[in-house]
């Protein structure tokens, strides 16, 4: 699939090619192997010798990077839109025939191995949310670091490597989106010569397993790595009303956007009772979880903190937000939506995620109009269907 | 105020989908072979600014950018570390109060209605100048300029406040204490800029943090946040003379004043071939930076400076990051920098290396600065940092901030605005024989050399330098060792 987006303000265009598996992917046992391919990509393809697609890029001014998630990755540059056809090019063929140098892929693994133990060092808190994804799905294939692990990258093989470039990076799994400034039929030509004729393969579609709770889940555990204890709240939506995403995002919005958000000004500001305060709404394959981490500042005022977080929520199960808040909440949000659409990488991911979340991407206004139409009362309802206690998962972890 | 028109229409907006999966079986086709050639390179036009004055003596410089529903407004003020004088951090802690409430307004009032107008507001000081950054929806205009009015002209400076970000500053500067980067820089301005210098401390101290009290504060305040001290840049899609009258109304009250003159030493350049040890017993990655002050006059010497600081270390294809990391494999980064201060500048290189490399990734840094001066830049190798250049500028403008910090970076080098907008043109203008005279005349002295590291780890091979001398994470000497010494 291709998606083009119009924009001549400036003379450089973005290109990203969104691949429909991440971490989520990886074969059982070999955790981060599907992060090993992403870096793999890099070590050159039939034309493009190792090393080459950076130096082509970085010639030209341009910038790149690539993200992995846990069901998709991105291979992204931004560069002067005259060199356009240049990284078509380049993408189309490490689409097609990516090398695989043994040379390169034990120097990749050490590096990973090294990255791994570096973020287990001063990352301390990254491995409770595993501890609490695996409190939802109970299988470590959907709840391992995308990464991988120390385990898991040395039992991966080359051979595991080149199944998974075949398995999941083929044309009819991949979405080519890109946003700048650039001529429409010439564009399209250059997609065709590059891309029309790679062939595409049988892939298979993997995403979460619904899960649909039943009761709340709370579990403590002890960490020796982490300094101070942390909460994981979460109340996990198993099926929805595809308009209420749209509410639940500004409910996002209304408890943890900004210092005046609901539960950053009760619990950092006022209660100073936290160190870090984080979350939002994240999307697992068909569900969404909503998310509240808090790392608090001691063990004895934990529980005050876990009450609050619940009490603040169910507040608006029973009295309306003002209307000043709301318009507040709505505010932060068109404002970020609008950073977000001025730079074309930004658009471009948009985009992307848009897409393999089966959303709609006619038009970015007519979205905004979703957000901007909710009413105080669409709020109260939303939190009442789907913030229950049955749906609530706590992981308190405690330093050891 | 105009209504905004729809955002479809203002990035010209238009998708497509086209379905083009294939069963084609394939085999390599010649066209896959060669990279295709770029096409024409297209240069950019900048907004040119419209300028105005207002009465208090406040400088607008106004950019229409058409169809951008945000507006970014960026005050500078002459405030910034170096009038902190004796009580280095004066500037950064009063910069940092501004939006923390007035005497009828709470702080958390102020943040409040800050995100109400879909606003990001921050405020950072630099050695020369504090500036603010304020961005929010064009439909709130009167309610943002009545905002930044609070926290221009009616900052109450409270004590519970002052207390407060004090706390948060100390931690900050403490992490720093850890931060080899930091110690580095830190090290490297008291090395390059004598003791009378402003630059010699041009970051916040822990030790003179505690005597700043609110009197300094307003006193500094007082002193330097005058509109005849500042200047206002503002990009968006408005009219500029509803702009003007709008601005008139919410900051005319703004009171001028007399803007004490400081004058600065001289600056030396540093000539001492010594190491600056900096005993640092935390730092696993051993940190090495080097640098000298320059005489800055002549302004058209930035371009050929630039190309010049994009061969040695600009980015990861540079010769520093293309020896050191690549080829020796003994860093882990590599880069080098510019800083400019009115009429002097100052180039940096920095590495993050390995603890048996600290020696060879110095002497690794001082022959490619040597290359730079004696030996000519080969043609092909001038021309790719021309066109990386050239190339990354509009990238650059495309990100957050992009074009505001074009512009300011253009206002505090002073270059007028038409040479200034010409940026792509005055690149490609360097030749090589440009080049070569601008490494001798700004590359040309011994640089300062500063390794940030554990001294029982990394010291030992270092003593085949003439001079070390050995400091504490306090900036205090502890021994000096000669050659002859040993």
């Amino acid at each position: 699939m291709v998606v083009l987006s119009e924009d001549h303000s400036l003379p450089i265009v973005t290109v990203l090619v969104a691949y429909k598996a991440g971490s989520i992917n990886d074969p059982p046992g070999k955790w981060g192997a599907m992060y090993l391919l992403q870096n793999m990509m890099f070590q050159g393809s039939e034309n493009v010798d190792s090393m080459e697609h950076f130096l082509y890029i970085n010639q030209a001014g341009g910038e790149f990077n690539a993200l992995i998630f846990e069901d998709r990755t991105f291979f992204y540059q931004t560069i002067p839109s005259n060199y356009l056809p240049l990284v078509l090019w380049l993408e189309s063929d490490r689409m097609l025939s990516l090398r695989f140098s043994s040379y390169g892929f034990d120097e990749l693994k050490v590096r990973i191995l090294e990255n791994i133990k570096y973020r287990i060092e001063n990352q301390p808190y990254l491995d409770t949310y595993f501890k609490f994804d695996q409190l939802i799905f109970n299988n470590m294939l959907y709840s391992h670091p995308v990464i991988g692990t120390e385990e898991g990258i040395k039992r991966i093989t080359i051979e595991d490597i080149k199944n998974c470039y075949y398995t999941y990076y083929a044309p009819n799994n991949a979405i080519l989106v890109i946003v700048g400034d650039f001529d429409k039929e010439k564009t399209i030509y250059w997609i065709k010569r590059y891309f029309e004729s790679i062939p595409k393969r049988k892939v298979e579609a993997k995403s979460f397993p619904p899960v649909i709770p039943k009761n709340e889940i709370v579990k403590i555990y002890k960490s020796a790595f982490i300094p101070l204890p942390v909460i994981h709240l979460g109340y996990l939506i198993s099926q929805y009303i595809p308009s209420d995403y749209y509410i639940l995002k500004l409910i996002e919005y209304l408890f943890l956007r900004g210092n005046s958000s609901r539960l950053i000004n009760k619990l950092k500001e006022k209660e100073r009772l936290v160190f870090q305060l984080q979350g939002g709404l994240e999307k697992k394959g068909n569900m969404l979880l909503f998310k509240v981490f808090v790392v608090n500042n001691n063990v004895a005022t934990m529980d005050k903190c876990l009450n609050i977080i619940i009490s603040e929520i169910d507040k608006l199960k029973r009295s309306y937000i003002s209307e000043k808040e709301l318009q507040r909440a709505k505010n932060k949000l068109k404002a970020d939506y609008y950073n977000k659409l001025s730079s074309t990488l930004e658009r471009a991911i948009l985009l992307a995620n848009k897409i393999i979340n089966g959303e709609s991407i006619d038009s970015f206004d007519k979205e905004l109009e979703n957000y901007m139409k909710i009413s105080s009362i669409d709020i109260m309802r939303v939190i009442n269907r789907y913030f229950l206690s049955k749906n609530r998962i706590i992981l308190k972890v405690l330093p050891k | 105020m105009k209504k905004k028109k729809s955002i479809r229409k203002s990035i010209l907006f238009f998708i497509f989908l086209i379905l083009i999966f294939s069963s084609q079986s394939f085999s390599q086709e010649d066209f896959r072979k060669l990279p295709p050639n770029p096409e024409p390179f297209k240069e950019i036009n900048l907004p040119l600014g419209k300028n105005y004055k207002l009465a208090n003596g406040l400088n607008i410089s106004f950019y229409y950018m058409k169809n951008t529903p945000m507006v970014m407004v960026c005050l500078i003020v002459s405030a910034g570390e170096i009038y902190s004088q004796d009580l280095p951090g004066l500037a950064t802690i009063t910069a940092r109060l501004l939006d923390n409430g007035t005497l009828r307004v709470s702080s958390e009032r102020i943040k409040e209605e800050i995100e109400f107008v879909g606003g990001k507001l921050s405020i950072k000081t630099e050695p020369n100048y504090s500036i603010i950054y304020f961005s929010f929806l064009g439909d709130y205009i009167n309610k943002a300029f009545d905002i930044l009015n609070k926290i221009i002209v009616e900052p109450s400076f409270s004590q519970k406040e002052i207390v407060k970000e004090m706390r948060e500053l100390f931690f900050e500067l403490r992490r720093r204490k850890s931060d080899a980067n930091f110690l580095g820089k830190e090290k490297l301005f008291e090395t390059l800029f004598p003791e009378n210098h402003p630059y010699h401390r041009p970051f916040p101290k822990i030790d003179s943090l505690r005597k700043i009290n609110r009197k300094h504060i307003r006193k500094f305040y007082e002193t330097y946040y005058l509109p005849n001290n500042s200047h206002l840049i503002i990009i968006g899609d408005l009219n500029f003379r509803e702009l003007i009258r709008r601005i008139s109304h919410y900051l005319n009250i703004w009171k001028s004043g007399k803007i004490p003159k400081i004058s600065f030493p001289p600056v030396k350049v540093h000539k001492k071939k010594v190491i600056y040890f900096v005993d640092s017993p935390t730092v696993e990655r051993p940190y090495i930076c080097l640098g000298n002050t320059f005489y800055f006059k002549n302004k058209m010497d930035y371009f050929p400076l630039i190309v010049l600081n994009q061969i040695l270390g600009g980015t990861t294809t540079s010769r520093l990051f293309m020896n050191l990391r690549e080829t020796k494999e003994i860093a882990f980064s590599a880069r080098s920098y510019l800083d400019f201060f009115g009429n002097s500048g100052l180039y940096i290189i920095e590495a993050e290396v390995r603890q048996d490399a600290v020696k060879e990734s110095i002497v690794g840094c001082l022959s490619e600065l040597k290359r730079l001066r004696s030996s000519g830049i080969p043609l092909l190798e001038l021309e790719q940092a021309k066109y990386y250049l050239i190339g990354n500028f509009p990238v650059q403008l495309n990100k957050e901030n992009g074009l505001i910090n074009h512009l300011i970076k253009g206002f505090m080098m002073s270059i007028d605005e038409k040479t200034w907008n010409k940026y792509q043109h005055n690149i490609m203008s360097v030749d090589q024989e440009r080049v070569l005279s601008i490494a001798r005349k700004y590359f040309a002295s011994y640089p300062a050399i500063i390794v940030v590291g554990n001294r029982k780890k990394i010291l030992k091979p270092l003593l085949d330098f003439e001079v070390i001398e050995v400091y504490d994470t306090d900036g205090n000497l502890k021994y000096k060792i000669e050659k002859e010494m040993r």
